[in-house]
């Protein structure tokens, strides 16, 4: 099985520093390779506390100067939020640097906040992209990038330093929405999730459903999904519950409120129909029964309980690989490291042993 | 199955009667004489009061202690069980491990570990919360240290930039290194750097504390040495990996009485899920009574396993 660590890049509330924030980042990130982690993955998020990341690509290049072996992730690079030729330009560099250890993960972005700040129209966004994450696959299997438009007329332009190889194979697309999940099939990325769904919801909807149009697209299954975890580990099951119950809600929060789950926006935006439903089950149970939802399908507890918890997951899915995100939600920094040193003491070893079953 | 003696250097307050070059000498020339394959001590060097009433100990400097030791034996190996490598600068304790090992002629045995004690780690100013990652740095630098010249190695807090190391330990490529610490992340530090695991049986309350897994049972064990051996297939590592444990009955969570065929039997099973080295301890107040102690095992158990 394979494991990463997700990196969300969190003020949380705005209490702290921005130079603190990215501080703990860079200390962590440095950590993932000794700790065992296949891949760090770090998102793109722009303007404010939630998650200030705007180019992850850097962040990476900077991480590939520290490491030798973990893999480096974009999760994800927002597709609509740039553009695809610096996206294919970037991403060979980062190879180059890196040493072959390049993963493309791709996005298309759902903080209204966000879209406003780069003044592109969200309702564009689903084929924004389609056009450029068609563009950009291609570009890095050929080494130079053109198209037709209509969001990106690109003449046919040399890629370099050429990339040292294509992307297909270490393709993601997030998928969380019925229109990315397709989207995700098309292209031939691996689903990635954040996790959200009760797992059996997610294995019999969402899962059923890219397995079966990745097999009508492309004449084969496809990889494991990979699902993004808030984890929290402590020895001490009562504080491992406490702890957890306490930082997984906050960041909930950060999400509901980021994202405007709550507003009537989603209604009128072309291809966010799923948001508008997500933000009226909420109304309709409430924030506080969601957020304790939502905390029972993440990854916390002790170590022999995580375990528990993933071994149940891994036969729902049929196997996955996962993510986990150790920092958020404004817990200590001191707090953080703990949890995932000690999840990497005694969960991370046994999980890479396991092996998924022939489907 | 080979057994380790702890010296009964810990009780601080016997003064020379086991606390001195004298005692030490004498008690390591018994050992050796009963047929012990090792002697070991632990450390501790400046616990935290709380830690103390809550039933802590005291310990020499092992470097030191393990020195005396050297001088008066012949063949007795040295163990530290366990030196808590983020304490000191890894270059420091190369070069200690790299001269006790020349000066005893090649027989020190570095059982090493994380460590867990947070009053003690921040009395000596280092942050705990590292300690997991200064303990991979300093195994790297150790080993960089024994076997290159013209080190270069940024560390956490240190960094080399062309220095070499002399002289060389005796044993090459460095004395034996055994991971101590129960998690899985252990026994892969002790599968892919290390020469052996040292687990350390920890009832769950000990555990939580001491910020380990726990090890209550054989079962547990067992199951952990079959991990051990999994990570080495998957590593393809042919060299052996040496599996040193500590019956409880003779550690700080027993009372040091046993039954010696019971003992016995408890020894054919743990060598039979791979053990292969035993560490024992023995409470005494003097002299005396030690080398009593160190005669019956000798008697009862090393003759006979």
């Amino acid at each position: 099985m394979q494991v990463g660590m997700l990196q969300i890049f969190q003020n949380y509330l705005g209490r702290g520093s921005d130079r603190d924030m990215v501080a703990r980042e860079m200390r962590l990130a440095e950590r993932a390779e000794d700790l065992g982690f296949d891949k760090l993955w770090a998102v793109e998020h722009h303007f404010t506390d939630y998650a200030a990341c705007p180019d992850n690509v850097e962040y990476l290049a900077w991480l590939a100067g520290r490491t030798s072996r973990i893999q480096l992730a974009t999760g994800a690079v927002i597709v609509p939020w740039n553009s695809p030729l610096r996206v294919a330009e970037r991403l060979a560099l980062l190879d180059h640097l890196s040493g072959g250890r390049a993963v493309l993960g791709l996005g298309r972005g759902l903080a209204r906040v966000e879209y406003g700040g780069f003044g592109i129209d969200m309702g564009e966004s689903r084929d924004r992209f389609d056009e450029a994450s068609r563009m950009i696959i291609e570009a890095l299997d050929k080494g130079f990038i053109e198209g037709d438009g209509p969001y990106y007329p690109q003449r046919r332009t040399e890629i370099r330093p050429r990339p040292l190889r294509g992307f297909r194979d270490r393709l993601y697309c997030v998928g969380m929405s019925p229109e990315s999940v397709e989207q995700a099939a098309a292209l031939g990325g691996r689903l990635m999730i954040f996790s959200q769904q009760a797992w059996e919801t997610f294995a019999e909807g969402s899962l059923r459903e890219y397995r079966a149009s990745y097999r009508r697209h492309h004449g084969a299954d496809p990889g494991p999904p990979v699902t993004g975890d808030l984890m929290f580990c402590h020895a001490d099951p009562a504080r491992a519950e406490e702890l957890a119950m306490t930082y997984m809600p906050n960041y909930f929060l950060t999400i509901i409120k980021h994202y405007e789950i709550m507003s009537e926006h989603f209604k009128d935006t072309k291809g966010y129909a799923y948001y508008e439903t997500a933000g009226q089950l909420f109304a309709q149970v409430g924030l506080e029964t969601a957020a304790r939802g939502y905390c029972q399908v993440n990854c916390w507890g002790t170590p022999e309980q995580i375990l528990e918890k993933l071994r149940r997951r891994w036969e729902l899915l049929g196997g996955f690989e996962l993510n986990v995100i150790a920092n958020y939600g404004g817990m200590s920094f001191d707090t953080a490291r703990e949890s995932i040193e000690l999840f990497a003491n005694e969960v991370l070893p046994e999980l890479r042993r396991w092996e998924a079953a022939a489907q | 199955m080979r057994f380790s003696v702890q010296l009964p250097t810990e009780q601080v307050e016997r003064g020379d009667e086991l606390l001195s070059g004298e005692a030490v000498a004498e008690l390591s020339r018994a050992a050796e004489a009963c047929g012990f394959d090792a002697c070991f001590v632990t450390e501790h060097p400046f616990p935290p009061d709380r830690w103390m009433q809550a039933g802590g100990h005291h310990a020499l400097d092992p470097f030191v202690a393990l020195s005396f030791a050297a001088a008066a034996t012949r063949r007795i190996l040295l163990q530290t069980h366990v030196l808590v490598l983020p304490y000191r600068n890894p270059f420091l304790t190369a070069k200690a491990a790299a001269s006790l090992d020349v000066l005893s002629g090649g027989r020190l045995i570095l059982g090493v570990a994380a460590g867990y004690l947070k009053g003690e780690f921040r009395a000596l100013g280092v942050d705990p919360a590292e300690r997991n990652e200064l303990c991979d740095e300093a195994l790297r630098a150790m080993k960089a240290a024994w076997t290159e010249d013209g080190v270069c190695f940024e560390g956490r807090h240190f960094g080399a930039r062309g220095n070499s190391m002399r002289p060389r330990p005796a044993q090459r490529p460095h004395p034996p290194l055994w991971i101590g610490g129960n998690s899985r992340r252990a026994i892969r530090r002790a599968v892919e750097h290390g020469d052996g695991w040292a687990p350390f049986p920890s009832p769950a309350g000990a555990a939580g504390h001491a910020r380990t897994a726990p090890i209550e049972s054989a079962a547990e064990l067992a199951s952990r040495i079959a991990f051990a051996r999994e990570l080495c297939r998957a590593a393809s590592r042919s060299r052996p990996l040496e599996i040193c444990f500590s019956p409880p009955a003779l550690t700080v969570f027993g009372a040091g009485r046993y039954d010696p065929p019971a003992l016995r039997d408890e020894i054919g099973a743990l060598a039979a899920i791979g053990v292969g080295w035993l560490c024992v301890g023995f409470p005494a107040a003097s002299r005396a009574a030690f080398r009593a102690e160190l005669e019956r095992f000798a008697r009862e158990i090393l003759t006979l396993v």
